[in-house]
């Protein structure tokens, strides 16, 4: 049923069983043998991948790396773990029978593999937002309560009050303990979300394995870490999911091409092109489906009270799939915005307060903000230069070939308005916000899970390829993803030395909360420290810009000599300076000469030294107890939730 | 009589300002908006017959209600961005 011959008119194969690739003669030895081989092959493949990896570990030594990542002190044993599990996977995929436990296995090990080595070889979490969201879940726990005039996120509190929930219930500590692991947690949770929506979305199961790998290989914006982005991702595919699977319309689009008005063969024609795979929707009682919907109304309540994007993202989601009738749920779409408004007129006022002009300005400006998004972050040292480049050709790569498997489709006499609406979805968000230059980044990750779906049909079912024997039909499939995944390294990890915490950086502020009273100023070099992990709102943090990074001493002590605070801390920190090379392009050395420069102040005395850090405090005639901070408001870039870092074209 | 709603509106609104009036008004028609639109696309998820019979009741106040809602938000917005 699927021949995959380019130009057929193919019928759609149902769901189950899978379509059988039709097995090459020249395969066809002894049954028991291949049996056996089919069978061992995956845990074989799997182990021997893991092995590679374990043994790959100890070789990565993060404080190694150049401006291009964690790519550069990969061992190359690291590299074949990965060839491994990428052919191992195009192989299973591709066999006759499909092996699903094979494939989930396949699966699991790559997320683990892939997003779980930084959490292994790093001795702290890495990003330093993600220590702020740990000061957030700290400032829960401590008093209780949000602060949204203190800080913008606390506007949408959801995950934080969440974390802190999970912090009391396990009796950590911090979140800092679980938050290095959570690319892998939300890559496990997302995996059979995606199961979920791509088997609702084609029939074709070879389709819906193929694109859930490509989506894991594609996501390189590295929104997974500990963020309520992540958690919010989760929301959007569980509900996206929920829809397609028990909500879906039988008949949908085609139905209104049914219309007596509409001429029998153009009706017959527009129907039979937008006429989606046999799909089975399953039998559900009323009750049960009273029961999703209000699933699917709970967890988009939670997402309007966690994250500022993801509801629209989500609502956009929901209109085209009642637009083109692949859902039953019309009136779903106008709660949703009920409950957005809902939320964003009386829960983030004083949020809004002060931003409501500024990002009602931004309406309509898309050519600013392509050119924030983009244009202005190719900048950097030449090696991080060539990462954005990376990126940009991965990012349009992927979009390549999702356009390219549109067409496949269309050729097969498949017109997929569904899933091609809900990949252009994000898209017009663009023309609304520039989220501090991050809304690109935003719109790619909703709109991969629905890129890879299309983007995997350009290889299943796989295509006859002229002059190359059935036997190795796959191979240009593989070797496709063997690119992909190589890139994929490049991308996602191309910040690295930046995001890179180390244990010694959070030794030296452990010691400045100790020196700290509270009300002081703490001064840092850039805003890529790991801070502000606890007692966040006793102090005023002041990340200086760039314009006065290095070389301008005298411009940091003037922000140290601030009269309103009764002592000033200066850190200054190894992830300060790589922010600094990375996205400056500072010639080497001149990161440790301004250090030197800047220690060597008469002004500042030296409180901490260690290899990675150094804190120093303002020398004051008079050194007056500290007074209790209160909440106050950051000075610095804190304000904003739209200044949230993360792996960009650039840097943020 | 004509004057005495417009009055007595002016009044609260000036005695408890903007923000109160709308937000104490705001959260009762909120509630309602949204319990009334889950209530409908219960029924609609229900099934077609549910839908009919849930549909008469709740549509004949759903268009004041999101009215009333959409001016209340305005509003709310509104006083933020004027002086």
């Amino acid at each position: 049923m699927t021949s995959g011959a380019l130009g057929g008119r193919v019928p759609r194969p149902s769901y189950a069983p899978a379509p059988a690739v039709p097995t090459p003669p020249e395969l066809a030895f002894d049954p028991a043998a291949r049996a056996l081989a089919d069978r061992l092959r995956p845990p074989v493949l799997i182990a021997l991948a893991i092995g590679l990896w374990a043994v790959s570990l100890p070789a990565i030594d993060p404080r190694q790396m150049n401006d291009l990542g964690l790519v550069s002190v990969l061992p190359v044993t690291y590299f074949v773990a990965l060839a491994v599990l990428t052919i191992g996977f195009g192989i299973e995929v591709t066999r006759p029978e499909l092996n699903r436990r094979a494939l989930v296995g396949y699966l699991i090990t790559f997320i683990v593999i892939v997003y779980g080595t930084t959490a292994i070889v790093e001795d702290a979490p890495r990003f330093a937002v993600t220590w702020l969201h740990a000061g957030f879940i700290e400032y829960i726990d401590r008093t209780g309560t949000v602060a949204p005039e203190f800080e913008a996120r606390f506007n949408w509190p959801g995950f934080f009050i969440l974390g802190a929930l999970l912090v009391d219930l396990a009796g950590l500590d911090s979140a800092l303990a679980i938050a290095a692991w959570a690319p892998v947690f939300f890559g496990l949770l997302a995996l059979p979300a995606l199961l979920m929506l791509y088997r609702n979305l084609d029939a074709d199961e070879r389709l819906v394995w193929t694109a859930a790998w490509l989506f894991f290989i594609g996501n390189w914006i590295a929104q997974d870490y500990f963020a309520p982005q992540a958690l919010n991702f989760i929301f959007f595919l569980v509900i996206i999911a929920i829809l397609v699977e028990w909500f879906r319309l039988p008949g949908g689009l085609p139905e209104l091409f049914a219309h007596p008005r509409i001429p029998t063969r153009v009706g017959a024609l527009a129907a039979g092109l937008l006429t989606g795979p046999s799909i089975p929707i399953p039998s559900t009682s009323a009750r049960q489906r009273a029961g999703l919907l209000l699933v699917i109304v709970a967890i988009y309540a939670a997402s309007v009270s966690s994250h500022q994007l993801t509801p629209f993202f989500t609502l956009g989601a929901a209109i085209a799939l009642v637009i083109l009738r692949h859902v039953r749920l019309r009136g779903l779409p106008i709660l949703m915005g009920v409950l957005v408004t809902a939320w964003l007129s009386f829960m983030t006022i004083a949020f809004l307060a002060g931003h409501l002009v500024d990002l009602l300005s931004e309406i309509g400006r898309f050519g600013g903000t392509l050119n924030e998004n983009v244009a202005n972050r190719i900048q950097g040292s030449a090696e991080h230069q060539f990462v954005i480049f990376a990126r940009l050709a991965f990012t349009l790569g992927i979009w390549g070939l999702a356009g390219l498997g549109f067409l496949r489709r269309l050729r097969r006499g498949s017109l997929d308005l569904t899933i091609a609406a809900l990949a252009v979805a994000p898209f017009p968000f663009l023309a609304l916000q520039a989220y501090g230059g991050e809304m690109l980044l935003r719109a790619y990750l909703f709109s991969l899970p629905f890129m890879a779906l299309l983007a995997a049909s350009t290889v299943q079912p796989l295509p006859a390829i002229p002059r190359l024997a059935p036997r190795y039909r796959a191979a240009p499939a593989i070797a496709l993803a063997l690119v992909i995944a190589a890139g994929f390294l490049v991308t996602r990890f191309g910040n690295e030395r930046v995001d890179f915490m180390t244990a010694n950086e959070h030794l030296a502020m452990e010691r400045l909360y100790e020196a700290a009273p509270r009300g002081s100023l703490l001064v840092a070099a850039s805003p890529n420290l790991p801070w502000k992990y606890e007692h966040l709102e006793w102090y005023d943090y002041v990340p200086v810009t760039d314009e006065v990074l290095v070389g301008d001493s005298e411009a940091i002590l003037d922000i140290l000599r601030d009269d309103k605070y009764p002592r000033s801390f200066l850190v200054l920190t190894r992830s300060q300076g790589a922010y600094a090379d990375v996205f400056t392009g500072l010639p080497p050395g001149a990161w440790d000469r301004f250090v030197d420069s800047v220690s060597a102040s008469p002004e500042l005395r030296l409180l901490y030294r260690n290899a990675d850090a150094r804190v120093l405090e303002l020398i004051r005639d008079e050194t007056p107890a500290g007074e209790p901070a209160g909440i106050r408001s950051s000075t610095g870039q804190v304000a904003l939730p739209v200044a949230l870092p993360g792996p960009t074209f650039g840097p943020p | 009589m004509t004057t005495v709603a417009p009055a007595a509106a002016s009044d609260l609104l000036s005695l408890m300002g903007l923000d109160a009036v709308t937000s104490t008004a705001g959260v009762v028609v909120l509630l309602l908006v949204a319990g009334l639109l889950l209530a409908r696309e219960i029924a609609r998820a229900r099934g077609p017959r549910e839908l009919v019979r849930v549909a008469r009741t709740i549509d004949i106040i759903m268009a004041p209600l999101l009215g009333a809602f959409l001016i209340i938000v305005t509003s709310r917005l509104l006083n933020l961005v004027l002086p």
